[in-house]
Protein backbone atom coordinates (compact mmCIF):
# COMPACT_ATOMS: atom_id res chain seq x y z
CA UNK A 1 0.00 0.00 0.00
CA UNK A 2 2.53 2.56 1.12
CA UNK A 3 5.20 1.03 -1.08
CA UNK A 4 2.86 1.44 -4.02
CA UNK A 5 2.17 5.04 -3.06
CA UNK A 6 5.88 5.74 -2.82
CA UNK A 7 6.43 4.18 -6.23
CA UNK A 8 3.59 6.12 -7.83
CA UNK A 9 4.78 9.50 -6.57
CA UNK A 10 6.97 11.29 -9.09
CA UNK A 11 10.34 12.85 -8.69
CA UNK A 12 13.37 12.15 -6.54
CA UNK A 13 13.04 11.06 -2.98
CA UNK A 14 12.95 14.56 -1.53
CA UNK A 15 10.02 15.51 -3.73
CA UNK A 16 8.28 12.29 -2.79
CA UNK A 17 8.95 13.03 0.84
CA UNK A 18 7.46 16.51 0.59
CA UNK A 19 4.42 15.22 -1.27
CA UNK A 20 4.00 12.62 1.44
CA UNK A 21 4.10 15.30 4.12
CA UNK A 22 1.48 17.31 2.28
CA UNK A 23 -0.69 14.21 1.91
CA UNK A 24 -0.38 13.40 5.59
CA UNK A 25 -1.24 16.95 6.54
CA UNK A 26 -4.25 16.95 4.25
CA UNK A 27 -5.42 13.62 5.67
CA UNK A 28 -5.08 14.83 9.23
CA UNK A 29 -6.91 18.04 8.41
CA UNK A 30 -9.81 16.25 6.74
CA UNK A 31 -10.06 13.79 9.61
CA UNK A 32 -10.03 16.45 12.30
CA UNK A 33 -12.29 18.93 10.57
CA UNK A 34 -14.90 16.70 9.01
CA UNK A 35 -14.63 13.07 10.04
CA UNK A 36 -14.01 13.16 13.76
CA UNK A 37 -16.81 15.62 14.62
CA UNK A 38 -19.27 13.27 12.94
CA UNK A 39 -17.88 10.22 14.69
CA UNK A 40 -17.69 11.96 18.06
CA UNK A 41 -21.45 12.28 18.27
CA UNK A 42 -21.67 8.52 18.50
CA UNK A 43 -19.06 8.20 21.20
CA UNK A 44 -20.54 7.10 24.50
CA UNK A 45 -18.62 9.58 26.58
CA UNK A 46 -19.87 12.57 24.61
CA UNK A 47 -23.29 11.31 23.99
CA UNK A 48 -25.18 12.64 26.92
CA UNK A 49 -23.88 15.41 29.02
CA UNK A 50 -27.45 16.44 28.62
CA UNK A 51 -30.28 14.43 29.90
CA UNK A 52 -33.56 15.13 28.36
CA UNK A 53 -35.40 11.91 28.90
CA UNK A 54 -32.24 10.20 27.82
CA UNK B 1 47.75 -9.48 4.32
CA UNK B 2 45.67 -11.57 1.97
CA UNK B 3 48.39 -14.11 1.54
CA UNK B 4 48.70 -14.54 5.22
CA UNK B 5 45.00 -15.07 5.53
CA UNK B 6 44.98 -17.62 2.83
CA UNK B 7 47.86 -19.43 4.34
CA UNK B 8 46.15 -19.65 7.64
CA UNK B 9 43.01 -20.81 6.06
CA UNK B 10 44.80 -23.48 4.10
CA UNK B 11 46.58 -24.66 7.16
CA UNK B 12 43.31 -25.05 8.97
CA UNK B 13 41.84 -26.83 6.00
CA UNK B 14 44.69 -29.24 5.86
CA UNK B 15 44.41 -30.07 9.48
CA UNK B 16 40.69 -30.63 9.18
CA UNK B 17 41.05 -32.79 6.09
CA UNK B 18 43.80 -34.80 7.65
CA UNK B 19 41.85 -35.51 10.77
CA UNK B 20 38.85 -36.48 8.72
CA UNK B 21 40.62 -38.77 6.35
CA UNK B 22 42.33 -40.51 9.19
CA UNK B 23 39.07 -40.95 10.97
CA UNK B 24 37.43 -42.17 7.80
CA UNK B 25 40.22 -44.58 7.10
CA UNK B 26 40.01 -45.93 10.57
CA UNK B 27 36.30 -46.34 10.38
CA UNK B 28 36.57 -47.94 6.95
CA UNK B 29 39.02 -50.48 8.23
CA UNK B 30 37.06 -51.39 11.24
CA UNK B 31 34.10 -53.11 9.59
CA UNK B 32 35.70 -56.38 8.48
CA UNK B 33 32.45 -58.15 7.44
CA UNK B 34 32.65 -56.43 4.04
CA UNK B 35 33.33 -58.81 1.10
CA UNK B 36 36.96 -57.72 0.68
CA UNK B 37 38.18 -57.00 4.15
CA UNK B 38 41.77 -56.54 3.10
CA UNK B 39 41.19 -53.73 0.59
CA UNK B 40 38.50 -51.40 1.84
CA UNK B 41 40.69 -48.40 1.20
CA UNK B 42 41.31 -49.42 -2.39
CA UNK B 43 37.65 -49.97 -3.11
CA UNK B 44 36.89 -46.62 -1.61
CA UNK B 45 39.59 -44.86 -3.56
CA UNK B 46 39.14 -46.44 -6.93
CA UNK B 47 38.26 -43.20 -8.73
CA UNK B 48 41.53 -41.62 -7.71
CA UNK B 49 44.94 -43.07 -8.40
CA UNK B 50 46.61 -42.84 -4.97
CA UNK B 51 45.03 -44.90 -2.23
CA UNK B 52 44.81 -43.05 1.06
CA UNK B 53 47.05 -45.50 2.76
CA UNK B 54 49.91 -44.44 0.52
CA UNK B 55 49.24 -40.76 0.64
CA UNK B 56 48.97 -40.79 4.36
CA UNK B 57 52.66 -41.35 5.28
CA UNK B 58 54.11 -38.29 3.55
CA UNK B 59 51.52 -36.09 5.14
CA UNK B 60 53.23 -35.24 8.41
CA UNK B 61 56.38 -34.11 6.65
CA UNK B 62 54.85 -32.37 3.69
CA UNK B 63 52.41 -29.80 4.97
CA UNK B 64 55.06 -27.40 6.20
CA UNK B 65 56.61 -26.52 2.81
CA UNK B 66 53.39 -25.33 1.18
CA UNK B 67 52.73 -23.10 4.11
CA UNK B 68 56.13 -21.48 3.71
CA UNK B 69 56.22 -21.44 -0.05
CA UNK B 70 55.13 -18.23 -1.75
CA UNK B 71 52.56 -20.10 -3.82
CA UNK B 72 49.59 -21.04 -1.70
CA UNK B 73 48.16 -23.03 -4.57
CA UNK B 74 50.29 -25.94 -3.65
CA UNK B 75 48.32 -26.41 -0.49
CA UNK B 76 45.09 -27.67 -1.98
CA UNK B 77 47.14 -30.04 -4.05
CA UNK B 78 48.13 -31.66 -0.81
CA UNK B 79 44.96 -31.22 1.06
CA UNK B 80 42.57 -32.36 -1.59
CA UNK B 81 43.86 -35.83 -2.38
CA UNK B 82 43.86 -36.61 1.27
CA UNK B 83 40.28 -35.62 1.55
CA UNK B 84 39.63 -37.58 -1.59
CA UNK B 85 40.30 -40.75 0.30
CA UNK B 86 36.92 -40.35 1.99
CA UNK B 87 34.62 -39.27 -0.78
CA UNK B 88 31.55 -38.75 1.39
CA UNK B 89 32.87 -36.35 3.97
CA UNK B 90 34.85 -33.66 2.16
CA UNK B 91 31.63 -31.94 1.17
CA UNK B 92 31.32 -30.47 4.63
CA UNK B 93 34.81 -29.12 4.84
CA UNK B 94 34.82 -27.85 1.30
CA UNK B 95 33.68 -24.34 2.10
CA UNK B 96 36.93 -23.88 3.93
CA UNK B 97 39.10 -25.21 1.16
CA UNK B 98 37.13 -23.89 -1.74
CA UNK B 99 38.58 -20.41 -2.20
CA UNK B 100 42.02 -21.73 -2.99
CA UNK B 101 40.81 -24.73 -4.92
CA UNK B 102 38.56 -22.70 -7.10
CA UNK B 103 41.36 -20.62 -8.47
CA UNK B 104 43.35 -23.70 -9.35
CA UNK B 105 40.39 -25.38 -10.90
CA UNK B 106 39.60 -22.33 -12.94
CA UNK B 107 43.12 -22.02 -14.14
CA UNK B 108 43.14 -25.67 -15.01
CA UNK B 109 39.85 -25.43 -16.87
CA UNK B 110 41.20 -22.57 -18.93
CA UNK B 111 40.94 -18.80 -18.94
CA UNK B 112 37.85 -18.90 -21.15
CA UNK B 113 35.67 -18.52 -18.06
CA UNK B 114 37.20 -15.23 -17.11
CA UNK B 115 35.88 -12.41 -19.20
CA UNK B 116 38.63 -9.93 -18.54
CA UNK B 117 41.43 -12.41 -18.80
CA UNK B 118 42.87 -10.72 -15.76
CA UNK B 119 43.54 -12.89 -12.80
CA UNK B 120 44.33 -10.59 -9.92
CA UNK B 121 44.80 -13.31 -7.39
CA UNK B 122 45.17 -16.44 -9.40
CA UNK B 123 47.91 -14.95 -11.49
CA UNK B 124 50.26 -14.51 -8.59
CA UNK B 125 51.03 -18.11 -7.80
CA UNK B 126 51.21 -19.37 -11.36
CA UNK B 127 54.38 -21.22 -10.50
CA UNK B 128 52.43 -23.74 -8.55
CA UNK B 129 49.70 -24.36 -11.06
CA UNK B 130 51.00 -27.06 -13.34
CA UNK B 131 52.20 -29.24 -10.57
CA UNK B 132 49.15 -28.70 -8.50
CA UNK B 133 46.68 -29.16 -11.28
CA UNK B 134 48.08 -32.36 -12.75
CA UNK B 135 47.90 -34.66 -9.79
CA UNK B 136 44.44 -33.36 -9.19
CA UNK B 137 43.23 -34.18 -12.67
CA UNK B 138 40.74 -36.62 -11.29
CA UNK B 139 39.71 -34.13 -8.69
CA UNK B 140 38.84 -31.46 -11.17
CA UNK B 141 35.94 -33.38 -12.55
CA UNK B 142 34.63 -33.57 -9.06
CA UNK B 143 35.28 -29.95 -8.27
CA UNK B 144 34.08 -28.42 -11.45
CA UNK B 145 30.36 -28.30 -10.59
CA UNK B 146 30.73 -26.26 -7.43
CA UNK B 147 33.35 -23.99 -8.95
CA UNK B 148 31.50 -23.25 -12.13
CA UNK B 149 28.26 -22.33 -10.47
CA UNK B 150 29.46 -19.17 -8.79
CA UNK B 151 31.12 -18.00 -12.00
CA UNK B 152 27.82 -18.47 -13.75
CA UNK B 153 25.88 -16.43 -11.27
CA UNK B 154 28.37 -13.64 -11.05
CA UNK B 155 29.24 -12.68 -14.59
CA UNK B 156 26.94 -9.66 -14.44
CA UNK B 157 29.18 -7.98 -11.96
CA UNK B 158 32.30 -9.55 -13.38
CA UNK B 159 31.62 -8.14 -16.80
CA UNK B 160 31.82 -4.61 -15.53
CA UNK B 161 34.70 -5.23 -13.19
CA UNK B 162 36.95 -8.11 -13.88
CA UNK B 163 37.82 -8.38 -10.23
CA UNK B 164 34.70 -9.94 -8.76
CA UNK B 165 35.08 -13.02 -10.94
CA UNK B 166 37.28 -14.37 -8.23
CA UNK B 167 35.05 -12.93 -5.59
CA UNK B 168 34.98 -16.24 -3.84
CA UNK B 169 38.65 -15.91 -3.10
CA UNK B 170 39.61 -14.27 0.12
CA UNK B 171 40.75 -11.09 -1.59
CA UNK B 172 37.48 -10.29 -3.33
CA UNK B 173 37.36 -6.54 -3.83
CA UNK B 174 35.12 -4.76 -1.38
CA UNK B 175 33.67 -2.19 -3.73
CA UNK B 176 32.70 -4.86 -6.23
CA UNK B 177 30.67 -6.54 -3.53
CA UNK B 178 29.06 -3.25 -2.54
CA UNK B 179 27.89 -2.52 -6.05
CA UNK B 180 26.43 -5.96 -6.27
CA UNK B 181 24.51 -5.46 -3.07
CA UNK B 182 22.91 -2.21 -4.15
CA UNK B 183 21.88 -3.75 -7.42
CA UNK B 184 20.26 -6.59 -5.62
CA UNK B 185 18.46 -4.26 -3.25
CA UNK B 186 17.04 -2.25 -6.04
CA UNK B 187 15.79 -5.37 -7.73
CA UNK B 188 14.13 -6.59 -4.57
CA UNK B 189 12.40 -3.26 -4.08
CA UNK B 190 10.58 -3.54 -7.36
CA UNK B 191 9.93 -7.20 -7.05
CA UNK B 192 6.16 -7.70 -6.83
CA UNK B 193 4.96 -9.64 -3.86
CA UNK B 194 2.89 -12.72 -4.25
CA UNK B 195 -0.84 -12.56 -3.62
CA UNK B 196 -0.52 -14.00 -0.14
CA UNK B 197 2.36 -11.85 1.02
CA UNK B 198 0.90 -8.82 -0.67
CA UNK B 199 -2.42 -9.32 1.06
CA UNK B 200 -0.76 -9.82 4.41
CA UNK B 201 1.33 -6.72 3.96
CA UNK B 202 -1.64 -4.63 2.87
CA UNK B 203 -3.64 -5.92 5.82
CA UNK B 204 -0.83 -5.07 8.19
CA UNK B 205 -0.50 -1.59 6.76
CA UNK B 206 -4.22 -1.07 7.08
CA UNK B 207 -4.08 -2.15 10.71
CA UNK B 208 -1.23 0.25 11.41
CA UNK B 209 -3.12 3.02 9.66
CA UNK B 210 -6.25 2.30 11.64
CA UNK B 211 -4.24 2.40 14.85
CA UNK B 212 -2.72 5.73 13.94
CA UNK B 213 -6.15 7.13 13.09
CA UNK B 214 -7.48 5.96 16.44
CA UNK B 215 -4.60 7.65 18.22
CA UNK B 216 -5.26 10.77 16.21
CA UNK B 217 -8.91 10.62 17.18
CA UNK B 218 -8.04 10.43 20.85
CA UNK B 219 -5.65 13.34 20.47
CA UNK B 220 -8.31 15.29 18.66
CA UNK B 221 -10.98 14.46 21.22
CA UNK B 222 -8.98 15.14 24.33
CA UNK B 223 -6.79 17.96 23.20
CA UNK B 224 -7.89 19.60 20.02
CA UNK B 225 -11.58 19.97 20.89
CA UNK B 226 -10.59 22.00 23.93
CA UNK B 227 -8.50 24.33 21.85
CA UNK B 228 -11.14 24.72 19.17
CA UNK B 229 -13.97 25.18 21.66
CA UNK B 230 -12.07 27.74 23.69
CA UNK B 231 -11.34 29.69 20.56
CA UNK B 232 -14.97 29.56 19.48
CA UNK B 233 -15.98 30.56 22.96
CA UNK B 234 -13.72 33.57 22.90
CA UNK B 235 -15.06 34.70 19.54
CA UNK B 236 -18.65 34.29 20.66
CA UNK B 237 -18.06 36.18 23.89
CA UNK B 238 -16.50 39.08 22.02
CA UNK B 239 -19.43 39.05 19.67
CA UNK B 240 -21.94 39.16 22.53
CA UNK B 241 -20.12 41.98 24.28
CA UNK B 242 -20.09 43.97 21.09
CA UNK B 243 -23.80 43.41 20.59
CA UNK B 244 -24.62 44.44 24.13
CA UNK B 245 -22.67 47.62 23.81
CA UNK B 246 -24.88 48.67 20.95
CA UNK B 247 -28.07 47.79 22.78
CA UNK B 248 -30.32 50.58 23.95
CA UNK B 249 -30.52 51.11 27.66
CA UNK B 250 -32.63 48.54 29.43
CA UNK B 251 -36.13 49.26 30.43
CA UNK B 252 -35.77 48.09 33.95
CA UNK B 253 -38.72 46.87 35.95
CA UNK B 254 -40.15 49.12 38.54
CA UNK B 255 -39.12 46.98 41.46
CA UNK B 256 -35.34 46.92 41.58
CA UNK B 257 -35.42 43.67 43.55
CA UNK B 258 -37.22 41.92 40.76
CA UNK B 259 -34.71 40.94 38.13
CA UNK B 260 -35.35 41.70 34.54
CA UNK B 261 -36.26 38.61 32.51
CA UNK B 262 -35.39 38.59 28.85
CA UNK B 263 -37.21 36.78 26.11
CA UNK B 264 -35.56 33.57 24.93
CA UNK B 265 -33.34 34.00 21.93
CA UNK B 266 -33.25 31.76 18.88
CA UNK B 267 -31.87 28.32 19.35
CA UNK B 268 -28.17 27.84 18.74
CA UNK B 269 -27.34 31.44 19.43
CA UNK B 270 -25.58 32.79 22.44
CA UNK B 271 -27.26 35.09 24.94
CA UNK B 272 -25.06 35.17 28.01
CA UNK B 273 -21.69 34.72 29.63
CA UNK B 274 -21.21 32.68 32.77
CA UNK B 275 -18.48 33.39 35.32
CA UNK B 276 -17.65 30.99 38.11
CA UNK B 277 -14.80 32.25 40.28
CA UNK B 278 -14.50 28.81 41.87
CA UNK B 279 -13.58 27.37 38.49
CA UNK B 280 -10.75 29.82 38.15
CA UNK B 281 -9.96 33.49 37.98
CA UNK B 282 -10.09 33.48 34.24
CA UNK B 283 -13.04 31.18 33.85
CA UNK B 284 -15.91 32.25 31.65
CA UNK B 285 -18.13 30.42 29.22
CA UNK B 286 -20.79 31.63 26.90
CA UNK B 287 -24.36 30.47 27.41
CA UNK B 288 -26.35 29.57 24.35
CA UNK B 289 -29.84 28.44 23.66
CA UNK B 290 -30.38 24.72 23.18
CA UNK B 291 -28.64 21.59 24.35
CA UNK B 292 -27.77 19.94 21.07
CA UNK B 293 -24.19 18.78 20.83
CA UNK B 294 -23.65 20.60 17.59
CA UNK B 295 -23.23 23.44 17.66
CA UNK B 296 -24.18 24.51 21.16
CA UNK B 297 -22.43 22.21 23.58
CA UNK B 298 -19.48 21.46 21.35
CA UNK B 299 -18.73 25.03 20.38
CA UNK B 300 -20.73 27.54 22.40
CA UNK B 301 -19.93 26.72 25.99
CA UNK B 302 -22.98 25.71 28.00
CA UNK B 303 -26.51 25.41 26.69
CA UNK B 304 -29.84 26.28 28.20
CA UNK B 305 -32.58 23.69 28.22
CA UNK B 306 -35.24 25.40 26.09
CA UNK B 307 -37.98 24.06 28.34
CA UNK B 308 -36.46 25.71 31.40
CA UNK B 309 -36.68 29.27 32.68
CA UNK B 310 -34.59 32.21 31.56
CA UNK B 311 -32.04 33.76 33.90
CA UNK B 312 -33.77 35.61 36.68
CA UNK B 313 -37.13 34.04 35.94
CA UNK B 314 -39.11 32.27 38.61
CA UNK B 315 -38.55 28.58 37.99
CA UNK B 316 -35.48 26.65 37.02
CA UNK B 317 -32.85 28.08 34.76
CA UNK B 318 -31.14 24.87 33.68
CA UNK B 319 -28.00 24.57 31.66
CA UNK B 320 -25.90 21.66 30.45
CA UNK B 321 -22.26 21.47 29.59
CA UNK B 322 -19.46 19.10 28.81
CA UNK B 323 -17.43 18.00 31.75
CA UNK B 324 -14.58 16.74 29.58
CA UNK B 325 -13.49 17.74 26.09
CA UNK B 326 -14.87 20.59 24.00
CA UNK B 327 -13.51 23.20 26.34
CA UNK B 328 -14.89 21.28 29.35
CA UNK B 329 -16.99 24.14 30.71
CA UNK B 330 -18.21 22.16 33.71
CA UNK B 331 -15.05 20.19 34.29
CA UNK B 332 -14.75 21.31 37.91
CA UNK B 333 -18.41 21.20 38.78
CA UNK B 334 -17.56 18.91 41.67
CA UNK B 335 -15.40 21.67 43.17
CA UNK B 336 -18.37 23.89 43.91
CA UNK B 337 -18.94 24.55 47.60
CA UNK B 338 -22.11 25.91 49.14
CA UNK B 339 -21.97 29.68 48.89
CA UNK B 340 -19.95 29.78 45.70
CA UNK B 341 -21.30 32.31 43.26
CA UNK B 342 -22.21 31.69 39.67
CA UNK B 343 -22.69 34.91 37.75
CA UNK B 344 -24.55 34.94 34.47
CA UNK B 345 -24.17 38.11 32.44
CA UNK B 346 -26.70 38.96 29.79
CA UNK B 347 -27.46 42.10 27.88
CA UNK B 348 -29.70 43.14 30.76
CA UNK B 349 -27.45 42.65 33.71
CA UNK B 350 -25.72 40.26 36.03
CA UNK B 351 -27.61 37.42 37.69
CA UNK B 352 -25.79 36.06 40.69
CA UNK B 353 -26.73 32.56 41.72
CA UNK B 354 -25.34 30.96 44.85
CA UNK B 355 -24.53 27.28 44.87
CA UNK B 356 -26.54 25.28 47.36
CA UNK B 357 -26.13 21.56 46.85
CA UNK B 358 -25.51 18.85 44.33
CA UNK B 359 -26.75 15.38 43.61
CA UNK B 360 -25.84 12.56 41.30
CA UNK B 361 -28.67 11.05 39.31
CA UNK B 362 -29.25 8.71 36.43
CA UNK B 363 -29.35 10.14 32.93
CA UNK B 364 -33.11 9.90 32.68
CA UNK B 365 -33.82 11.93 35.84
CA UNK B 366 -35.43 14.85 34.05
CA UNK B 367 -37.16 15.91 37.26
CA UNK B 368 -34.01 17.80 38.19
CA UNK B 369 -35.05 20.35 35.59
CA UNK B 370 -38.40 20.99 37.22
CA UNK B 371 -39.22 24.36 38.75
CA UNK B 372 -38.86 22.69 42.08
CA UNK B 373 -36.12 20.22 41.31
CA UNK B 374 -37.03 16.56 41.76
CA UNK B 375 -40.65 17.57 42.46
CA UNK B 376 -42.14 18.22 39.03
CA UNK B 377 -45.69 18.48 40.32
CA UNK B 378 -44.96 21.72 42.20
CA UNK B 379 -44.89 25.09 40.57
CA UNK B 380 -42.39 26.78 42.82
CA UNK B 381 -41.66 30.42 43.51
CA UNK B 382 -37.87 30.43 43.69
CA UNK B 383 -35.42 31.38 41.03
CA UNK B 384 -33.31 28.26 40.70
CA UNK B 385 -30.38 27.50 38.51
CA UNK B 386 -29.43 23.92 37.66
CA UNK B 387 -26.20 22.80 36.03
CA UNK B 388 -25.99 19.32 34.59
CA UNK B 389 -22.90 17.45 33.49
CA UNK B 390 -21.95 13.85 33.01
CA UNK B 391 -20.73 12.34 36.18
CA UNK B 392 -17.92 9.96 36.05
CA UNK B 393 -15.65 11.88 33.78
CA UNK B 394 -15.42 10.31 30.33
CA UNK B 395 -18.64 8.46 30.96
CA UNK B 396 -22.32 9.04 30.44
CA UNK B 397 -23.46 6.67 33.13
CA UNK B 398 -24.69 9.29 35.58
CA UNK B 399 -25.32 13.01 35.79
CA UNK B 400 -23.82 15.45 38.21
CA UNK B 401 -26.42 18.04 39.15
CA UNK B 402 -25.56 21.30 40.84
CA UNK B 403 -28.31 23.54 42.24
CA UNK B 404 -28.00 27.24 42.85
CA UNK B 405 -30.40 29.95 43.85
CA UNK B 406 -30.61 33.54 42.66
CA UNK B 407 -29.26 35.76 45.41
CA UNK B 408 -28.45 38.97 43.62
CA UNK B 409 -29.19 40.88 40.49
CA UNK B 410 -27.42 43.88 39.02
CA UNK B 411 -28.64 45.87 36.05
CA UNK B 412 -26.12 46.18 33.27
CA UNK B 413 -25.73 49.89 33.84
CA UNK B 414 -24.62 49.34 37.44
CA UNK B 415 -21.61 47.29 36.51
CA UNK B 416 -20.49 43.87 37.55
CA UNK B 417 -21.00 42.53 41.07
CA UNK B 418 -18.01 42.49 43.34
CA UNK B 419 -17.58 38.75 43.06
CA UNK B 420 -16.43 38.98 39.47
CA UNK B 421 -15.54 42.62 38.98
CA UNK B 422 -11.87 42.09 39.67
CA UNK B 423 -11.41 38.75 38.02
CA UNK B 424 -9.23 38.46 34.98
CA UNK B 425 -12.07 36.75 33.16
CA UNK B 426 -14.31 39.76 33.48
CA UNK B 427 -11.49 42.11 32.60
CA UNK B 428 -10.84 40.12 29.50
CA UNK B 429 -14.37 39.58 28.30
CA UNK B 430 -17.03 41.73 29.79
CA UNK B 431 -15.07 44.56 31.30
CA UNK B 432 -15.83 47.00 28.55
CA UNK B 433 -19.46 46.10 28.27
Amino acid sequence: MYALLWRVLPGPWIVKFLICLVLIAATVYVLMEYVFPVIADYMPFNDATVEEGG
Amino acid sequence: MTRRERRERERAAEAAARARSEGAAGSARQPPPSPTPTSPAQSASTPSAPPPAQSAPPRPTQPSPPAQSPSPEAAPGWGAPQAWGAPQQPQRSRPVIRPAERTTARVGSGPSHQPGGRQPIGSQPTGGHPTAAQPASGRQTFLSPPTDQPTRTQPAAGATQALPVTAASAAASAHGGGAKRTNRKRQVEYEPLGPVRGTIRAFGELCITAGLILILFVVWQLWWTDIAANKDNEVLADQLITEWRDNPANELPDDPDTPYVAEPVDENSGFGIMYVPRFGEDYYRTVAEGVSLEPVLNRMGVGRYPSSAMPGEVGNFAIAGHRVTYGKPLNQIHQLRPGDEIVVQTSDGFYTYTFRNFEIVLPDATEVLAAVPTLPEYKGKDRIMTLTACNPMFSARERYIAYAELTDWTPAGDGAPDSIADTSAYDKVGGDA
